[in-house]
């Protein structure tokens, strides 16, 4: 059943056994299953069923650190949440994403890829690819592979699963329900409170409730109950909004290389090289360019080295060569001090101060990208395929520009799964620590980020958060 | 095998002075970018 608190007062049932904030690729994915498994669903969502400024202005906020979007235009806030203007782009993490513990404590993940996998049939068949991943190892000392990626037309949440909910009996979808305050005691929520663009509240009681406001608003929402309830909902001093992490993307280069059989390949290392090199996950992307990059840069290779230059110029009038664009998408190192705050300036029109984003770079996150890139070189220059020439702030050692790419819009991290309480908001079923009944869906799960684009593994992650809520609610 | 342990330190560390990380991973010929093998130039 569908719900708008924007159409007049709404009297909810009396008890659901999962109440849903926030109906995003996590949200909703939850809601399905947990509606298809026949426990009764409260789906709320803060914005209507299309975009409107009153919603999306809640989005404002500051960034602090390293050049980055407006807060406000990094996500959307609607039914259906980012996936309204995502780029459809998917591949899940790797066996190696698990297995980071070498790099320190706070890499360490509670959960193996094990607990994720059997999700992965699945998840695709609701983002419509194929699960039928196809890597290729290139080079065994050079730990180079080809990696395969999988693109949704892309699927809209929203609208994918709109008539679905509508006609479920086990999901009540409430739209511009605005979270705004748990009630409950002893560790233990009895209803989240929801509030309307008009001031009207509405309470919902629920069994369990899990926060699915997205990879910023969950690290928010939580700290703000934090600032309101001490530790009544759940353990004191948590990491709460820290660990903050994105995928750098930059374009690095350009190359003369000979034609390959495809306009797009993707590359990225081996776990044994990433391990011996002391690096995270990166993904170099080589686009296939046109005729004029080709010209310009045997000219400019002309000049730099004459007899190489002489030899693309050869293979360029026989159409052997062409020219590429080395596109760079890196992890991130989970770092305490990127992180998701309540600013002390500025809040939204519920009184939530909105969120402050404090994200840098470190010399970790470059010399992933940069150890990566020489691995690919080293490939180009062994098998003499071409010549690779690197942007240059790259080899000249400036700052990254700030008219790049810049990062993927990927918010992960903030109430990370962990091990411990120290490191982590929540352990390995999703449960912030301490909680009774408070759970987290989206990547802000995440121990550490991979490298590859989070949703298709956003809604894995949710489809095992239903089964487990299935036996305990 | 050249394993690491990250400390917390070099997480930190912003990102400054990026030549010698850059020579650290590129200790070959390059010309104006170009990553080239010692028998091009
Ligand atoms: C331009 C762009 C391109 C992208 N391309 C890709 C890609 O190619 N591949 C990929 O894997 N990922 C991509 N992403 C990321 C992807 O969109 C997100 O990973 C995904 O949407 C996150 O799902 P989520 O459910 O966690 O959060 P969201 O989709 O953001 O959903 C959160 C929901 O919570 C609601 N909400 C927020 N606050 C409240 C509140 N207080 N009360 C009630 N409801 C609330 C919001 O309205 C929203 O509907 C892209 C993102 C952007 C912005």
């Amino acid at each position: 059943m569908l719900f708008d608190f924007a159409k007049g007062p709404l009297t909810p049932e009396q008890q659901y056994d999962v109440c849903i904030l926030g109906a995003g690729a996590a949200g909703i994915t939850l809601a399905i299953r947990l509606g298809r498994a026949g426990k009764r669903v409260a789906l709320c969502e803060g914005g209507g069923l299309d975009y409107e400024d009153d919603s999306q202005e809640i989005y404002a906020g500051q960034t602090i650190g390293d050049p980055y979007f407006d807060l406000d235009i990094a996500r959307l806030r609607y039914f259906g949440g980012s996936t309204n203007h995502w780029g459809g782009y998917c591949r899940s993490f790797e066996p190696t994403d698990f297995n980071r513990g070498y790099l320190g404590d706070d890499f360490r993940w509670p959960i193996s890829h094990d607990d994720i996998l059997p999700y992965l049939a699945e998840a695709c068949e609701i983002v419509e690819i194929s699960s039928d991943y196809r890597d290729r190892l290139v080079d065994e000392e050079l730990g180079l592979r080809q990696v395969d990626f999988k693109y949704s037309p892309p699927v809209r949440f929203g609208e994918k699963f709109q008539a679905e909910i509508e006609s479920s009996k086990n999901i009540d979808l409430f739209l511009n329900c605005n979270f705004t305050d748990l009630t409950g005691a002893d560790r233990r929520v009895r209803s989240v409170k929801l509030r309307n663009y008009a001031d009207q509240d509405l309470e919902i009681r629920a069994n369990s409730v899990v926060f699915a406001m997205g990879g910023i608003d969950n690290s928010r929402q939580l700290l703000w109950m934090e600032r309101l309830h001490g530790g009544s909902f759940f353990d004191r001093d948590l990491p709460i909004g820290r660990y903050w992490m994105e995928h750098p993307h930059f374009i690095i280069g350009e190359a003369l290389i000979k034609s390959w059989d495809q306009a797009n390949l993707y590359f990225a290392l081996t776990e044994k090289m990433q391990k011996a090199l002391g690096i995270m996950g990166c993904g170099v992307v080589v686009e296939e360019q046109g005729d004029s990059t080709t010209k310009r840069l045997i000219k400019d290779l002309l000049c730099v080295a004459p007899g190489v230059g002489a030899w693309a110029a050869d293979l360029a009038g026989k159409k052997l060569i062409c020219s590429y664009r080395f596109q760079a998408a890196w992890e991130q190192a989970p770092n305490r001090e990127n992180r998701v705050a309540l600013s002390d300036r500025a809040v939204d029109r519920f009184g939530v101060p909105q969120s402050e984003l404090h994200w840098r770079k470190a010399s970790i996150d470059r010399e992933t990208m940069l150890a990566s890139t020489q691995q690919f070189n080293a490939f180009i220059l062994r098998e003499n395929l071409g010549r690779l020439q690197l942007r240059d702030w790259v080899y000249q050692g400036d700052e990254y520009p700030d008219d790049d790419i810049l990062a993927g819009y990927h918010h992960m991290g903030g109430t990370r799964m962990s091990y411990s309480p120290r490191y982590g908001v929540v352990d390995g079923n999703c449960k912030v620590f301490g909680a009774e009944n408070l759970y987290v869906a989206g990547s802000s799960l995440y121990t550490t980020a991979g490298y590859n684009n989070p949703t298709l593994a956003i809604v894995q992650f949710a489809l095992r958060l239903a089964d487990h809520l299935v036996k305990v609610v | 095998m050249n394993r690491r342990t990250f400390s917390i330190a070099s997480l930190l560390a912003l990102s400054l002075g990026h030549v010698p990380l850059f020579r650290r991973y590129f200790p070959q010929r390059i010309k104006s970018g170009w990553l080239l093998r010692d028998e091009d130039v």
